[in-house]
């Protein structure tokens, strides 16, 4: 499996079975791994995108156009 | 005006019967609970159903009405919430197996809004469990089954707020309360051939409501048409000390003509989604076009690029994660009714912090962009969906393949309004639609492009077969 050769999606998925032990079977652990690619695949994305370091990220509960010319 | 027509017409209509003396809110009430029961519970589109509160808010309203006191035009109609928003003292289950003798001792606050405006509540409505959250993938994902659709009942009704959908395209009640957090108010409005409306981020206050994504929910109208959508708009709007991210906007709908701009409307369009929509929704919306070429200055219009779905994707899960956590920890999702939904949210606890600030400060130049190109129309059109309600049986995928249109998450990550109204009708005669986007808080200007496009449509009017 791709997710399998991924050392980073594989340490995140021991995090995981780490907190919840033995909940899930290998079947399970297997589709979490798949989801854990998933955003691992979006994440490396948004590394093209540029950003400066003063861009600061939208706050927490306000996410309105205004904010963005402050 | 016969008894089977009551909840296909239009709030007014209802609202000026009801003054005549030619209806009352408890023969209403009455007549939408029995199709609830019947109509409604046959689409999979009732949790449960809150009769002792109808009756007893129905006879309020014809005190009140009987009294002189007039709370407006939705004093007396009837309505179903989204089964994610709180009814005091009756079950609210997130449509969740593990969830469902939850209950809480207040109203939400759209709920006790629309009380305060006289509306009666019938039922609460079905939903995807945990509001989709957990990332299904099939129709099969919720307490009260795969939501159907009444226009073909081998198809899905749209999700995650499906027994709105449903409910409302069958007349089973005028108006509902749907919520969206990445489509999940204009697709099943779309599916199910009725209006559905996503207001402006903040708008609504979400007191009340299950949080999925504190920064992209919101709380919306699903009705027969954009003035009725307009209609409860205005009455569930507001700023509210419990949503610290609502807002005193300007008032949220207009009506009145003059509102409309007398030079005509000026309109974007977004041709690069028909590259990824099923023919007819694409005949459909050209179709559409076509109707609001009448009213409007039609122009093409192209999307900043940015990676829309995968900022909105890092965001909704790692909140998604965050919010349902105490789920996750208990292994309550282990009894969810999908098998995805079981594992699906684990992975959003190990987002690194990082990436979701990478995706917000993102979202900060997204909403910085797509406020520049809003800016220059009253609106923005583009199919609402690319294909028309998967068949019950089929995975999203299976059926639809990589057809999504990246405006859903592109408008949701910018909190702008939108709605969803009906184009005609596509493949296994199910409906299509067409989404009318606009300028963050330009909530009332979206109402006014949709009403205006419905005077010259009657897609709406349009009534699925029953039984």
């Amino acid at each position: 499996m791709q997710e399998a050769e991924n050392p980073l999606v594989m340490a995140r998925l021991a995090v995981l079975r780490a907190r919840f032990g033995s909940r899930l079977d290998e079947s399970q652990w297997d589709d979490v791994a798949r989801d854990i690619l998933m955003l691992w695949r979006a994440a490396e994305e948004l590394q093209h995108v540029s950003l400066d370091y003063a861009d600061p990220p939208m706050s927490w509960l306000s996410c309105r156009p205004e904010e963005t010319q402050r | 005006m016969s008894q089977a027509d009551w909840a296909f017409r239009p709030i007014r209509e209802l609202a000026q019967r009801i003054r005549a003396g030619e209806l009352t809110p408890t023969a209403l009430a009455e007549h939408c609970l029995e199709r609830l029961d019947t109509v409604g519970r046959s689409l999979n589109a009732v949790v449960t159903l809150t009769p002792e509160r109808a009756l007893r808010e129905a006879r309020q309203a014809e005190e009140e009405l009987r009294a002189g006191i007039d709370r407006g035009p939705l004093h007396g109609i009837p309505y179903g919430a989204k089964d994610l928003l709180a009814a005091a003292g009756y079950p609210t289950t997130w449509g969740a197996a593990p969830l469902r003798d939850q209950r809480f001792a207040k109203d939400a606050a759209a709920v006790a809004r629309l009380r305060d405006a006289g509306a009666v509540l019938v039922a609460k409505l079905a939903t995807v469990e945990l509001a989709g959250g957990m990332g299904y993938q099939q129709p099969n994902a919720s307490l009260t089954g795969p939501g159907i659709n009444p226009w073909n009942r081998s198809a899905w009704s749209g999700g995650s707020s499906s027994g709105p959908g449903s409910a409302v395209a069958a007349g089973v009640v005028p108006f509902a309360l749907g919520t969206e957090t990445w489509g999940s108010i204009l697709t099943p409005a779309s599916y199910c051939g009725i209006s559905g409306f996503r207001p402006s981020y903040g708008r609504v206050s979400r007191f009340g409501a299950m949080p999925l994504s504190w920064t992209l929910d919101k709380i919306g109208p699903m009705a027969r048409s954009a003035d009725d959508c307009g209609l409860v708009l205005a009455a569930i709007s507001g700023p509210d000390p419990r949503d610290p991210a609502t807002l005193a906007f300007p008032s949220s709908y207009d009506d009145r003509p003059e509102a409309e701009p007398a030079h005509g409307f000026r309109i974007g369009v977004l041709d690069d989604a028909l590259a990824h929509c099923q023919p007819e929704v694409a005949a459909n919306f050209h179709a559409a076009l076509a109707v609001l070429a009448e009213i409007a200055t039609l122009e093409p219009v192209h999307l900043p690029t940015f990676p829309y779905t995968e900022v909105a994707t890092l965001i909704l899960w790692a909140e998604a994660a965050s919010a349902l956590e105490p789920l996750l920890q208990s292994g309550a999702v282990g009894e969810l009714t999908a098998p995805e939904d079981r594992t699906g949210g684990y992975a959003g606890l190990v987002i690194p912090a990082v990436d979701y600030l990478r995706a917000q400060r993102i979202r900060r130049q997204i909403v910085a962009a797509l406020d520049r190109v809003f800016s220059q129309y009253d609106a923005i059109v583009a199919p609402a969906t690319a294909v028309v309600a998967s068949p019950l049986d089929q995975r999203f995928r299976d059926y639809a393949g990589e057809r999504r249109l990246v405006i859903s998450a592109a408008s949701n990550l910018a909190g702008v309004p939108a709605i969803s109204v009906p184009t005609g009708f596509g493949e296994r005669g199910l409906p299509t639609g067409m989404q009318i986007i606009g300028r963050y808080g330009a909530d009332g200007r979206v109402l006014a492009v949709a009403r205006a496009y419905q005077q010259r449509t009657d897609w709406h009017l349009r009534r699925p077969p029953e039984g």
